[in-house]
């Protein structure tokens, strides 16, 4: 593994923020096709809504708790540039961390933090029940994921990202522990405020947590939740894909593809499954996911064991 | 005076103010002499919350939020004062905004078969996005486009429609049991009888009407349906909270009250 100097970072955000225009520019195009439009428009919308958001004046509201709120908006963004920098791509990563996993798993907590803030901040009643639909979803969603997150480094003795990637040499590990890698995949929608986690955002309280947010506050967190879609795939690639390995194309030629297919699969789901209530998810959480994911723990542990 | 100043915000001061947000937390006009400590009680001029009998012991500060007139996938005109715990609705009031105003001959609902089913296409859509069935909503919003415009063979898509939602598990799971109508409460309100049952029952019904409409069977049905009862409506989302009391109005499968033949653009 290579470890690129430190300005490379400014070419991985750079393809973070092609990769999230793509993930805009996709789910344009399907609904635009959802709605019978030309697909035109689902093409040249998201680029139109940037300029339109960066040129937008901010709306004020009363008595706002403005720091807050601007910490909150520019927060997922934030995640997502963080969550890249341990993804290897290829064999070139920017941040060879021992304990690459922990840190993946430190970020996707910030989510709490930064969703509930924006719902805060706005000082608004829409905004806040939308911020506590958040921390609502989060009860039942972070355990699995946690526990999800666990199966990878339990098989491969390592909570390094490489790694774990380097030990599907011969099975990928969304193959054999497909429960870990679904949960995984929850997750990752979860964090983004993404299709069946997206009541937080919801039109029944006039938008949730982005109701009163405008201009590049607005940009910021919409632009943040597509780029966690793409960090949440690109992280996916080494957890439970097989990292780089893959026939004719390069390593990290690979890497790309494969955090494409996850992406699209994403964005597409969103117009697949309904948004989901916290007090309908939470049963869900609890009842289901949490036990099947710790069996699927047990499982992946008891074969890790016999193998050594 | 500084000390004096201090020494009431030290002694009773935290007391006395605690006490008054707990009973009359708008009360705060009284203390506008009283320096900072009376800012407080508003900040920003917005008199802080009041607590409230809570169901859960939650002692949480009561909200007055209103919903309407105008607002996505909602009745326009129609306000609901809530009175939010949380984002409980302990207590509703239901208005209408321009009561007064005659309602419009042609208001949707006795007028041509294919503008009724259209009105109903409308509103499931509206009960769609709202409960986050995109797609199906998409195809709803389509399909009352098409009615409006007078397509012709717009039967087999809403008979499309009608099967894509009743045979959804998903929408089944995420629906059923919210705002359940009784017999009861049918006869009590005057209600028309297709919102008995849950909120997904009253989605299929929505498409029912629709559908016999088109195909001509219920011309008496239409114009002899009563009108959903203002009261009703605020008296079915007490106690919901309010993604499900949103749920609720939606799938009342209301007619405009006010609007002439405004249709939802969203």
């Amino acid at each position: 593994m290579t470890v690129v100097p430190p300005p490379w970072a400014l070419a991985a955000a750079g393809l973070l923020g092609l990769l999230t225009l793509g993930a805009a520019v996709l789910d344009g195009v399907l609904s635009a096709r959802a709605a019978g439009t030309h697909v035109r428009t689902g093409l040249t919308r998201p680029i139109g809504e940037i300029a339109r958001l960066m040129r937008q004046r901010r709306r004020v509201t009363v008595a706002a708790d403005t720091l807050l709120w601007r910490i909150g908006g520019a927060g997922l963004l934030v995640m997502a540039l963080m969550i890249i920098t341990v993804v290897p791509l290829g064999k070139w990563t920017l941040f060879d961390l021992d304990v690459g996993v922990v840190w993946f798993n430190a970020m996707d907590v910030l989510a709490w933090a930064f969703v509930w803030l924006t719902g805060w901040g706005a000082n608004s009643a829409h905004s806040l029940v939308g911020g506590y639909r958040f921390l609502a979803h989060g009860l039942a969603y972070e355990l699995p994921l946690m526990f999800a997150l666990v199966a990878p480094a339990v098989a491969a003795s390592s909570l390094n990202v490489a790694t774990i990637a380097a030990a599907q040499q011969n099975l990928w590990f969304a193959v054999w522990m497909p429960v870990a890698f679904l949960v995984y995949c929850m997750g990752v929608l979860a964090i983004a405020v993404w299709g069946p986690f997206s009541p937080a955002l919801a039109p029944d309280t006039a938008g949730g947590v982005t109701a009163e947010l405008s201009g590049l506050d607005r940009l910021l967190f919409l632009g943040g939740r597509y780029a966690l879609l793409v960090a949440g795939a690109a992280f996916a690639v080494p957890m439970f894909l097989g990292g780089g390995s893959g026939p004719l194309l390069p390593a990290w030629m690979w890497v790309l593809v494969k955090t494409l297919a996850l992406l699209t699969a994403f964005i597409w789901l969103r117009r697949r499954l309904p948004a989901v209530r916290p007090d309908l998810f939470m049963e869900v959480g609890w009842v289901v996911l949490l036990p099947a994911v710790l069996l699927q723990d047990l499982l992946v542990a008891g074969i890790a064991l016999g193998r050594s | 005076m500084e000390h004096r100043h201090d020494a009431h915000e030290t002694t009773h001061g935290t007391d006395h103010y605690m006490t008054n947000a707990g009973t009359r937390g708008g009360g705060h006009a009284g203390h506008a002499g009283m320096g900072h400590g009376a800012m407080n009680m508003a900040p920003a001029g917005i008199p802080l919350a009041i607590g409230g009998e809570d169901r859960d012991g939650l002692e949480l500060d009561a909200l007055h939020v209103r919903l309407g007139p105008v607002l996505a996938h909602w009745p326009a005109g129609l306000v609901l004062r809530c009175t939010l715990q949380g984002d409980v609705i302990l207590d509703a009031d239901a208005s209408l905004i321009d009561a007064d105003q005659p309602v419009a001959e042609d208001d949707g609902r006795g007028s041509t078969r294919p503008l009724f089913a259209a009105r109903r296409c409308d509103n499931a859509a509206g009960l769609l996005e709202l409960a986050g069935f995109n797609d199906i909503a998409s195809h709803a919003r389509r399909l009352r486009d098409a009615l409006l415009n007078g397509d012709a063979h717009t039967g087999p898509q809403l008979d499309r429609l009608a099967r894509m939602a009743r045979r959804s598990w998903l929408l089944r799971w995420s629906l059923r049991r919210l705002g359940p109508v009784t017999d009861q409460d049918v006869a009590r309100w005057h209600l028309p009888d297709t919102l008995r049952g849950d909120t997904r029952d009253r989605l299929l019904a929505m498409l029912d009407r629709a559908a016999q409409a088109l195909a001509g069977r219920n011309g008496h049905l239409v114009a002899e349906q009563p009108r959903v009862p203002i009261d009703a409506v605020a008296e079915l989302v007490r106690g919901w909270d309010l993604a499900a009391a949103r749920l609720i109005v939606a799938s009342l499968d209301l007619d405009m009250w006010t609007a002439d033949r405004a249709v939802s653009r969203v």
